[in-house]
């Protein structure tokens, strides 16, 4: 009797018009969830990027059109009641420049160096380097911020000690910390793209009378070479964005744009906040984008 | 002239968990200059080892390889006067054809005048004028080919090396290109090394050819040799399509043997007359040396079978034919006539001639072993 009935229930289950239901309902709700997702990510930016343009000085009543916060950033002088000086932020955006260049330059020849020893390379444990290769990535950024604070003080300490030399917490420092975690971000994207590069290619080039430094110049190099580039980019706007490292590894006069925006946001918090981060975060767009432009090459 | 040697070469790859694998295995080989000269085999029988290993791209572990009688040692692919044709052409896609061409120029320093005549060249060898400045990526298969030959030959080497060159080709064009390289070898007299899997292509193109396996040469010679008297069980297996009919010397006459084929039927074979009585042999006749008669009262000749199977194939008929109660023999009968209705019917007794001439003897074989299929299946 109760089996009967459950087979009729089934057997109404398999409508088709119940089907239907099912199949029409679902695709409704694959995209509500998507939409709420979306919504989720992107609500909070854009909600800095309209208030932005807000004429209040206050974030929370919307009181028209304005382009005044940006003009603030390019004309603000001491004195005139303004929290910042456009001076400050021109000194805080080339102390993040110079970071991020440098410290992408020696990031990006280390990492490549790396992809290239892990990739071509034959040797005993070598899962266990590889898997050394993603924990910088994995490990939170206070703990190597933390890291690299007590790295640093043991450092100069041991300098000090041997020859009497003091040194500070800096921008050199701030670079270094940065060449640390970016390493592993060239490294990993570099390795991708030599995984792709057929070997038969380089043996091609030595067949055809060029040496290993030839092959390399001429065939390796230019063939993983949107994939340095992407790499390059992708460690520039980490080092360009990062602040948790930064602040550990950072000085007094070595304010770097995120460092300088926290500073601003003690104070008071500005649409002005909201314009340079939204002059971030469309740098930062422009070249991930690129970036992304260049792995698909 | 011997234009490349290998002297007792072999070749120990380490595999997984640092276990030996023996790829190329004592192999003695002398290629003649300008000779085209195949290495044949199915996948994994060292044929590629070995090609890899004469460009300078794997070093022997025991033994060594010759060059114009000079020894090549550890010398590094690009101090040999030896180019390769690879397999899937190995073009530099970042570069045009031109550029592809006139990369191995390039690094010998020749002077940009004498590149660009020579690139032109080479590229009007293949038939590729006016593709210079395209991509790799914007050629056909068989126009990338053609790239890949004439960045080889750009060089003038004394060896060319061809890697499985025209597995990636449809068969047309396979075809065609046999022919072409077969042409342009003669023309530029460069000795070819060919390592191919296809044995068609080896008995079409080659002066001399290597059968390998188990990366040992098992036979070495010209494609009739090759297929006409085969020194093994394995090269008259591999190459094209053999009855082995497996017995025992039991009479010594003037002119030749009597062999014992499954214990039950005899086999007179001209010559061998120094094999002992009581020699195991295995006789090796190929399907197109058998023809197939209808019994008649009157005619006794040729060895009696009863057909298994029919199989018309246009060209050819097909017959498995049951020989002895452990043996059957695979029958080719050219179709000279048409055939509207079969002139055999599964089932019917008839009489197999074979000129015993055409009896290849190996000096190998096991008796009683109940052999099933005479030889792989072959369209």
């Amino acid at each position: 009797m109760t089996q009967q009935f459950i087979h009729q229930v089934q057997q109404k289950m398999r409508s088709p018009h119940l089907d239907l239901l099912i199949r029409k309902g679902m695709q409704g709700g694959l995209w509500a969830v998507t939409a709420i997702g979306i919504v989720f990510l992107y609500l909070p930016i854009a909600v800095l990027v309209i208030y932005s343009f807000n004429a209040s000085k206050l974030n929370a009543v919307w009181q028209g059109f304005t382009l005044s916060w940006y003009h603030s950033l390019f004309t603000s002088v001491a004195g005139t009641g303004s929290d910042f000086t456009s001076e400050q932020i021109w000194e805080a955006l080339w102390n993040s420049l110079q970071v991020g260049g440098l410290a992408t330059i020696v990031a990006t020849v280390l990492g490549t160096m790396l992809a290239l020893g892990l990739e071509r390379f034959r040797f005993q444990r070598k899962q266990w380097l590889e898997g050394l290769l993603f924990l910088p990535i994995v490990i939170p950024d206070i703990t190597m911020g933390i890291s690299l604070l007590v790295f640093f003080s043991l450092a100069f300490q041991i300098i000090e000690q041997l020859t009497g030399v003091r040194l500070v917490l800096s921008l050199p420092t701030i670079i270094i910390g940065h060449v640390a975690f970016n390493i592993s971000y060239v490294a990993v994207t570099v390795r991708a793209r030599i995984a792709e590069l057929d070997p038969v290619l380089e043996e091609a080039a030595m067949d055809l009378g060029a040496n290993e430094l030839r092959t390399f110049g001429r065939i390796t190099l230019p063939l993983i070479f949107p994939g340095i580039l992407s790499g390059a980019l992708l460690a520039f706007t980490l080092s360009l964005d990062d602040f948790v490292i930064t602040f550990f590894t950072a000085g007094v006069g070595s304010t770097t744009l995120p460092i300088f925006v926290y500073g601003m946001i003690k104070q008071s918090v500005t649409p002005a906040i909201n314009a340079i981060s939204t002059l971030m975060l469309i740098a930062s767009l422009g070249i991930v984008l690129t970036s992304l432009a260049l792995q698909r090459r | 002239m011997t234009a490349i040697e290998l002297v007792n070469v072999s070749k120990v790859f380490l595999g997984e968990q640092q276990r030996e694998v023996r790829a190329v295995d004592h192999v003695d080989l002398a290629i003649q200059t300008g000779e085209f000269f195949s290495l044949l085999g199915s996948s994994g029988c060292g044929k590629t080892t070995i090609l890899r290993m004469i460009a300078g791209f794997e070093l022997p572990t025991e033994g060594e390889v010759l060059l114009n009688g000079e020894p090549m040692g550890d010398r590094p692919p690009f101090h040999r006067p030896i180019n390769t044709v690879f397999q899937n052409y190995a073009l530099f896609p970042h570069l045009t054809v031109a550029q592809n061409v006139a990369f191995g120029l390039e690094m010998e320093g020749v002077s940009k005048a004498e590149l660009h005549a020579r690139v032109l060249e080479l590229l009007a060898l293949v038939q590729l004028k006016g593709f210079e400045k395209r991509r790799p990526h914007q050629l056909s298969g068989g126009q990338q080919q053609r790239v890949a030959l004439a960045r080889a030959l750009v060089k003038k080497p004394q060896v060319l090396l061809f890697d499985e060159p025209l597995g990636a080709l449809d068969l047309k064009l396979r075809k065609e290109m046999q022919l072409e390289l077969k042409h342009m070898q003669q023309q530029l007299g460069i000795t070819f090394i060919y390592v191919t899997h296809d044995q068609e292509e080896a008995l079409t193109m080659s002066d001399r050819l290597a059968v390998l396996s188990a990366g040992q040469v098992q036979q070495v010679g010209t494609p009739s040799e090759i297929y006409e008297q085969p020194n093994c069980r394995f090269v008259a297996d591999f190459i094209g399509e053999s009855n082995f009919l497996v017995g025992q010397v039991i009479e010594q006459e003037a002119a030749g043997i009597i062999v014992l084929v499954d214990g039950e039927l005899p086999i007179a074979i001209p010559g061998y007359t120094d094999l002992p009585i009581g020699k195991v042999v295995t006789l090796v006749i190929r399907p197109e040396k058998i023809t197939a008669h209808r019994q008649t009262p009157t005619d006794e000749a040729g060895l009696l079978g009863k057909i298994q199977e029919i199989v018309y194939l246009g060209m050819n008929t097909r017959l498995i034919v049951q020989l002895t109660a452990q043996s059957q023999l695979i029958v080719r009968q050219q179709n000279v006539k048409r055939i509207i209705s079969p002139m055999f019917e599964v089932g019917e007794q008839i009489r197999l001639r074979i000129n015993p001439d055409n009896f290849q003897v190996l000096l190998e074989g096991t008796l009683r072993t109940s052999v099933q299929k005479t030889s792989k299946l072959r369209r």
